[in-house]
């Protein structure tokens, strides 16, 4: 039983680094640019090392934009956008996974439809929308939509307070707990790894989103990183290396922020599910 | 004392801005140019202390669909350093102020300006555009290779003869039979090069006084057959050729700076290129050796005005300052392009140097692209007849007919009178909806109510659930559901953004249906989700079960795994682009021999695929390399596995080892039943986002279909037609086709998961 178990680890292993590397080759291969300088990325054809790790790259991306400003209003409509996206969502979620209402399915079946439509075709009206409301080269048209629910998450969420026995909530309700509180005591804490997964998944939204910037915003003192990035390449031109240098900049937070957030999908944390 | 000063300068300044009229500048520019265009607007700033300028970098991918919606908004900027390709459809639809009057009241001479650069900008005889820098192309040939094969390095090849045997001389083939160098390479599906070659036979693309094609003619054949018969002579097939190009990345690795291409036709921006990365290399430029006349085309610049700027005076103040001698000599010299003036560009610092001069002296036989409605989908069309010729699909009489039938059809299109049709009412629409909306509330209201009736335990719930869901109502009514609508209502009308929309009934859906590339994109669509929804949801599945445990070495893992999907932009693409190249990550991986195989008793490496085509060049590549790309990103579907497994009761698990099931079993009957919630989603969301796909598409084949169209995404299709061709109606109308289907497919999937789903709040 033993023998195969430390079999059975060591294979897991194994897949697990077998793929990590796989998954890592294109990182890598980013890391290496931005350390490297032109001439080296022009000769590489496969991973490389760069000769003589040279930051001078990293320098000159973090002078060429305004680095602080961009971050503090990258920073700005991330936070926002993380906790407008997290109420909304999960409010509206749970009156789609608990409440009895008439007509119930077929509302989340518009709140779904809004997903199908390429948003090619509705950011001609939007845009028109916002620059009506007087937000055209504000963030607000970053911000304001997380506020109002985004049917993805709603869906998310929605599937995961739907595999929480009923019999908890039902409990709840015989203490004298209220639909509002049966959601903010019962559900919302219960739901740990699943409004980390929509934290993440809004924060990289967030993080990275450079085509809403790049329609709504001109002044330059309102823009974000990512728009701050679409600066190192233009028509003909790319400047590879320190594309690369202010890319592995901008990933940096993700990564610090994914390696905290992922600590809570461990087993045992949470338990839900009625034991025995 | 201080604190005071500075709150006085403070005042004093704000006071100073408030007089001041601010205008805003969108501009595409390297690297390079960008510090060169930051001094000329702060110079402007100094000399005019009363106009203030916003300069925003758009780059050149983007500018089109910012400036659309710009316009469509009536928030255009005042000063958009502008595009020739964007030039027919842009003037042609009243998009840009006429010049013609600010010219006159300032009498402002045009005599200075080399005529090339004034007619790509004027349309129907008015000018819409100040020429600002021109870009013409020349013939770029290697000095030293010319020495190395016996040619005179003062003697470029001057005729089409002389060019071929120029390049027998010059092209080196290797052991396999490859070419390690081109004597000359210049052949793309870009109808430009077409363009070109039909310029120097004394050719037209476009008949300019009939604005219809001109191009089916023998010099159109002649053209065709020339850039045929070179590429079989080189490298015998388009694919190679290909391969060839694209194993050379970017500015840092280019073919003619290496010495692998001896001879090619580009503009002065490449001189800057080799300028800062090959300061060694020797070479000249030369007029473009031609047949009849030595024609070239001349991408331009210019500096426009959008219709509805309110700082036009100011906008005018500062285009003529930028196209003043003195700041064109500054932005050309920085960004290698010549001035489009003639006392800038013969300054000495142009005219001395010996490779400008080369291109100044070929601004003489300039050619610019036609200047006619719904040139940017003509050129599409014309480019993938070009393409199948090439690829020997087609005879040259039936790509040049065929191509000859699509362009006029495109521009017979975007210049049709719409005076017979009805110009869609917004009034009367509006208020229909609005009626239909609040009948809809009623109803809804209504129903409620009813069922409700005599249980008020679950009529407050109701009042719950709608106060619950109100944000999102809230945004619905507000953000969404007017956009949606307006959407529906351009599916059945004609509107280019700029100019009143028209309602012309079903027709964009029988366009569309009539549309070859349309199908295409269907099967392109549909080939790359029923791969891609799948095997990410079965991958995702895997790993998350591997990776659900605790443990440092894990969460290591967990991050690498999801690092990928978290890398935006233009980032992933230029590192996907290097994935993907002929010599790329991927090819070379898939080289490494690693997979082990027993051969006649010995252990021998195989290598998986012997390929070294580039993947986004071969037409059967395309797919998979997508969908590898969306296995690569498989971490989000990897956190939404990982967050439900937290979910699986470890009762259930401590149950089952008392049955004496083994981990495949625990597998299989508990784990996958009680996440199917969460695979449900995956299965949804897969469909409807793969049905859509468009960023990848876009940023990996610079907003093109790729070889033959293979990754023609439905996605990209409908971008092209919304903001490439300006042709919103028939975007919308593929919206809401796309729209139905993934409506259908979703409610399906929906009735489906009754059998399948397992959700515990319903046991």
């Amino acid at each position: 039983m033993k023998v195969k178990n430390i079999a059975s680890d060591a294979a897991r292993y194994i897949v697990i680094t077998g793929l990590a590397v796989l998954f890592l080759a294109p990182l890598l291969w980013m890391l290496a640019a931005s350390l490297s300088n032109v001439e080296e990325i022009g000769r590489a054809r496969f991973l490389f090392l760069p000769e003589k790790a040279d930051i001078g790259n990293y320098k000159y991306a973090l002078t060429l934009m305004p680095f602080g400003r961009y971050f503090l209003n990258t920073c700005l409509v991330t936070a926002l956008g993380i906790a407008g996206t997290l109420v909304s969502s999960s409010m509206a979620a749970y009156a789609f996974a608990r409440l009895k209402v008439p007509g119930k399915n077929g509302i989340f079946i518009l709140v779904l439809s809004t997903l199908m439509l390429p948003a090619m075709v509705t950011c001609v009206p939007q845009f028109v929308i916002f620059k009506s409301l007087g937000m055209y080269d504000t963030l607000w048209p970053l911000i304001l939509p997380a506020f109002f629910g985004n049917a993805l998450y709603i869906f998310l969420f929605r599937q995961f307070f739907l595999t929480i026995p009923s019999e908890l909530e039902d409990a709840a309700r015989l203490d004298g707990c209220s639909t509002w509180q049966v959601y903010t005591r019962i559900l919302m804490p219960l739901s740990g790894p699943v409004a980390v997964s929509v934290m993440v998944f809004a924060f990289v939204g967030y993080w990275n989103d450079f085509m809403t910037p790049l329609i709504y915003l001109n002044s330059v003192e309102k823009r974000t990183l990512a728009l701050g990035l679409a600066t190192f390449s233009d028509v003909q031109g790319v400047d590879i290396v320190s594309l690369m240098a202010a890319s592995v900049v901008t990933l940096l937070p993700v990564i610090v922020l994914f390696f905290a957030a992922q600590k809570f999908f461990v087993k045992g944390v949470v338990t839900t599910g009625l034991k025995g | 004392m201080k604190r005071t000063l500075i709150l006085l300068i403070l005042i004093l300044s704000s006071a100073v801005s408030w007089g001041r009229e601010t205008i805003t500048f969108w501009y595409g520019a390297s690297p390079g140019e960008r510090t060169a265009y930051e001094k000329m607007i702060k110079d402007f700033e100094k000399q005019n202390p009363d106009i203030k300028v916003n300069g925003v970098l758009v780059p050149q991918a983007y500018v089109e669909r910012k400036l659309t919606l710009s316009i469509a908004g009536k928030v255009p900027p005042d000063v958009v350093r502008f595009y020739a390709h964007l030039g027919g459809g842009m003037m042609s639809r009243g998009a840009l102020e006429p010049l013609d009057g600010l010219i006159k009241e300032d009498s402002y001479s045009l005599e200075d300006f080399y005529p090339a650069g004034l007619s790509q900008n004027t349309f129907g005889g008015v000018l819409y555009g100040l020429p600002w820098v021109l870009s013409p192309n020349a013939l770029y040939y290697n000095k030293a290779l010319f020495r190395e094969a016996g040619l005179d390095p003062e003697r470029p090849p001057r005729t089409w003869e002389e060019l071929k045997v120029y390049s027998r001389k010059l092209t080196k083939y290797g052991k396999n039979g490859k070419p390690v160098r081109l004597g000359y390479s210049a052949f793309l599906y870009n109808p430009n090069n077409f363009a070109m070659y039909l310029w120097q036979l004394g050719g037209e693309l476009v008949d300019p006084d009939t604005r219809r094609a001109a191009f089916n003619t023998p010099e159109g054949k002649e053209a065709l057959l020339f850039m045929s018969d070179f590429i079989k002579e080189e490298t015998g097939d388009v694919t190679s050729l290909q391969n060839f190009n694209s194993e050379f990345k970017g500015n840092v690795n280019d073919p003619f700076g290496n010495g692998a291409v001896a001879m090619f036709v580009d503009n002065p921006y490449k001189s800057s290129i080799f300028k800062a990365n090959y300061p060694d290399l020797d070479y000249g430029i030369a007029t473009v050796p031609f047949k009849d006349k030595p024609a070239s085309e001349i991408v331009g610049n210019s500096l426009v005005i959008p219709r509805g700027s309110k700082h036009k005076r100011a906008a005018w103040e500062f285009i003529k300052f930028a196209a003043s001698r003195r700041q064109m000599i500054n932005v050309c010299s920085a960004g290698g392009r010549i001035p489009a003036r003639r006392s800038a560009a013969t300054d000495p610092v142009f005219y001395r140097d010996p490779i400008f001069r080369g291109f100044i002296d070929q601004l003489a036989y300039g050619e610019t692209i036609p200047i006619v409605p719904g040139w940017a989908e003509a050129s599409a069309e014309m480019a993938s007849e070009i393409e199948l010729y090439l690829k020997g699909k087609k005879t040259a009489e039936e790509a040049l007919s065929d191509a000859e039938k699509k362009v006029n059809g495109v521009i017979a299109r975007a210049e049709e009178d719409m005076s017979g049709f009805k110009p869609v009412r917004w009034r009367l629409l509006g208020v229909l909806f609005a009626v239909l909306l609040v009948c809809c509330a009623l109803l809804v209201l209504w129903l409620t109510l009813k069922e409700t009736k005599g249980h008020p335990r679950e009529r407050r719930e109701a009042g719950e659930f709608y106060l619950l869901i109100l944000p999102w109502l809230i945004g619905f009514v507000v953000l969404t559901l007017g956009s949606v609508l307006a959407s529906l209502v351009f599916s059945f009308a004609k509107w280019d953004v700029i100019n009143t929309a028209y309602s012309v009934g079903f027709r964009n859906f029988a366009e569309l249906f009539g549309d070859v590339r349309f199908i295409k994109s269907i099967w392109v669509t549909l080939s790359y989700t029923v791969w891609a929804v799948p095997l990410s949801i079965v991958f995702g599945l895997f790993v998350s079960v591997l990776l659900n445990r605790a443990g440092r070495f894990v969460e290591i893992a967990r991050t690498l795994y999801y690092l990928p999907s978290v890398i935006s932009g233009v980032a992933t693409s230029v590192l996907w682009i290097n994935i993907f190249a002929p010599a790329g990550l991927l090819n070379n991986f898939l080289g490494l021999h690693i997979v082990p195989w027993i051969e006649n008793g010995r252990l021998v490496w195989l290598s998986m695929m012997n390929n070294a085509d580039g993947w986004l060049l071969v037409p059967e590549l395309c797919i998979p390399a997508f969908v590898i790309m969306s296995v690569w990103s498989v971490g989000s579907s990897m956190i939404i596995y990982l967050a439900a497994l937290q979910g699986v009761p470890t009762a259930l698990y401590e149950a089952a080892d008392l049955d004496g099931a083994g981990g495949f079993r625990k597998l299989v009957s508990v784990t996958i039943p009680l996440i199917t919630p969460a695979i449900f989603y995956q299965l949804t969301t897969g469909i409807i986002f793969s049905l859509q796909m468009f960023t990848q598409a876009f940023i990996l084949n610079n907003g093109s279909g790729g070889p033959e169209d293979a990754s023609l995404f439905y996605g990209l299709y409908l971008y092209n037609q919304a903001f490439g061709y300006l042709n919103i109606g028939k975007a919308s109308a593929m919206a809401w086709m796309l729209f139905v289907v993934v409506m259908i497919i979703t409610l399906i999937n929906f009735r489906l998961a009754r059998k399948w789903v397992y959700y515990e709040s319903e046991s």
